[in-house]
């Protein structure tokens, strides 16, 4: 018997996922589209189409051949801005009035791959370079080395009114200011994360606790309020960030973070779930050695979880990004968790 | 990187290579620079992959988003000798004219069928193929609902 003509339905594709870039041409659904696909994004409506783009906060710039190596927004009690940011000549600048003014010089290595941090305790927002002692800006004016006896730090944030920052002589600890809510009190307290040889790459909040990650490892950090002022506990995984900046809190407070396999993982509770494994062949033929010079952003009016990350194999810039929506998981054709 | 909070509304801003900071999800261009941006569809095979099929039509429903041309190429059997390419102007689509009840008489049309779906001519024979969305110009932009891909049998080759 012959095969009926006009017996295929229709195939109808609607309600777009994400991008998989797994094995095999097979193994995408209908909604999902390949890896080879570039500037889109698939809306929570149910269409896909192109990105959008980008645009100067100002016509003015640093210099036409200057990286920037950080940012951040330094809100004072008075609820009043200053916009931070550390270049890649080793300079540090505010943003105000369209316009950069010059704070300080003399930072960083510098080079494109510096990496400038910023967090704040009360009215002074504390900057680490990773090769000098931290610097300091208040309410207005110029910024200055930070009081105290200090460390110099790769990266640092706030958590319970503490200064936390991590020195580069010792990078299995993580240090505090002495005082509760005073960041130029000095650092000669420290939390240990000696358990094994690998550098701690991160800390983030995660609501009211502090995550610290290593290579292979995720810690939680509680504060106690009595001696001891911390605890620490290991949480179960095998896992952890590249670096500082790819941790980021999401805002129904999961933890999302790039991890050196490539992959994108979430901690939600207790639990790290692998998310990212339809987009990591794409960030593993990217440039390998670079991995740990990825950086990330959250765009919250898109639920979007941003990493920006070197592709090319001969570039020495992040120069390739790639987005997750958080907002919209997803099950694959096996049934696993992914996100667009 | 870093997360803004202006005037009630959250900014994600990212320093460049340039000297300047940019905010992200702004405009239809990349400061200024046009970006290429590319939908590539599975491989479809409308549940056999054995069974040669005419690949007869493709009914599509998309946003107006201006009088820019969309490229809409068909790949055949993953073949690139058999890759063929049209387009379609975006100012067309959903939304481009009133609907009832909005409309004034004299002044404005009724929504007709090809405003919800365009329907376009592919005429291909194979057994699977994939469809691509393509711009490369400044200010490009387009948005796509939902297609369908309509087939006929033919046989086992």
């Amino acid at each position: 018997m012959s095969t009926p003509r006009n017996n295929i339905p229709f195939q109808r594709v609607d309600n777009f996922r994400g991008v998989n870039a797994k094995d095999s041409q097979e193994n995408l659904v209908s909604g999902e589209w390949q890896k080879d696909s570039i500037n889109i994004i698939s809306d929570p409506q149910g269409s896909i189409g192109t990105r959008k783009g980008f645009s100067p906060i100002t016509t003015a710039t640093v210099g036409t051949a200057v990286a920037w190596c950080g940012f951040y927004q330094f809100t004072l009690s008075t609820g009043v801005s200053r916009f931070i940011g550390g270049t890649s000549d080793g300079k540090l600048y505010e943003y105000a009035s369209s316009a950069y003014a010059l704070l300080k010089t003399g930072m960083g290595t510098p080079d494109d791959d510096d990496r400038y941090t910023f967090h704040q305790l009360n009215d002074i927002c504390i900057v680490t370079d990773g090769v000098n002692k931290p610097s300091k800006c208040t309410s207005t004016g110029s910024a200055a080395t930070l009081a105290g006896t200090t460390i110099t730090a790769d990266f640092g944030l706030e958590a319970w009114r503490y200064s936390w920052l991590h020195p580069t002589a010792d990078p299995r600890t993580l240090f505090y200011c002495n005082t509760l809510g005073d960041a130029e009190s000095g650092y000669e307290s420290f939390i240990n994360f000696d358990e094994d040889p690998y550098s701690v790459t991160g800390a983030c909040r995660q609501g009211d606790d502090m995550i610290v990650g290593k290579p292979f490892s995720l810690f939680r950090l509680r504060y106690t309020g009595t001696a001891d002022l911390f605890a620490k506990y290991r949480i179960p995984s095998k896992v952890g960030p590249v670096n500082f900046q790819v941790m980021k809190e999401t805002p129904s407070g999961q933890v999302l973070f790039l991890a050196g396999d490539f992959n994108v993982y979430m901690l939600a509770g207790e639990s790290v779930i692998s998310v990212g494994e339809n987009i990591q062949p794409v960030l593993r033929e990217g440039k390998n050695t670079r991995l740990n010079k990825a950086v990330s952003g959250m765009l919250y009016d898109r639920s979007w979880y941003w990493i920006s990350y070197t592709d090319t194999s001969n570039s020495t810039t992040n120069d390739q990004s790639v987005v997750m929506d958080y907002s919209r998981p997803y099950q694959d054709k096996w049934g696993k968790l992914q996100y667009p | 990187m870093a997360e803004i909070f202006r005037n009630g509304k959250t900014f994600l801003w990212t320093g460049d290579y340039t000297g300047q900071i940019q905010e992200q999800d702004s405009g239809t261009n990349d400061n200024g620079s046009a970006f290429v941006a590319t939908y590539k569809s599975p491989r479809f095979s409308f549940g056999d992959p054995t069974l040669n099929k005419k690949f007869t039509k493709l009914l599509f429903s998309y946003e107006n988003k201006g009088s820019h041309s969309l490229t809409i190429t068909f790949l055949i059997n993953d073949n690139a000798g058999t890759q063929r390419s049209i387009t379609e102007v975006m100012s067309g689509g959903s939304g481009a004219s009133a609907i009832f009840g909005q409309a004034v008489f004299g002044t404005d049309v009724f929504t007709s069928e090809a405003d919800v779906d365009v329907n376009r001519h592919i005429d291909r024979l194979g057994r699977f193929i994939e469809i691509i969305f393509n711009t490369i110009g400044v200010d490009e932009a387009w948005n796509i609902f939902n297609y369908s891909i309509l087939a006929k049998p033919l046989k086992r080759s």
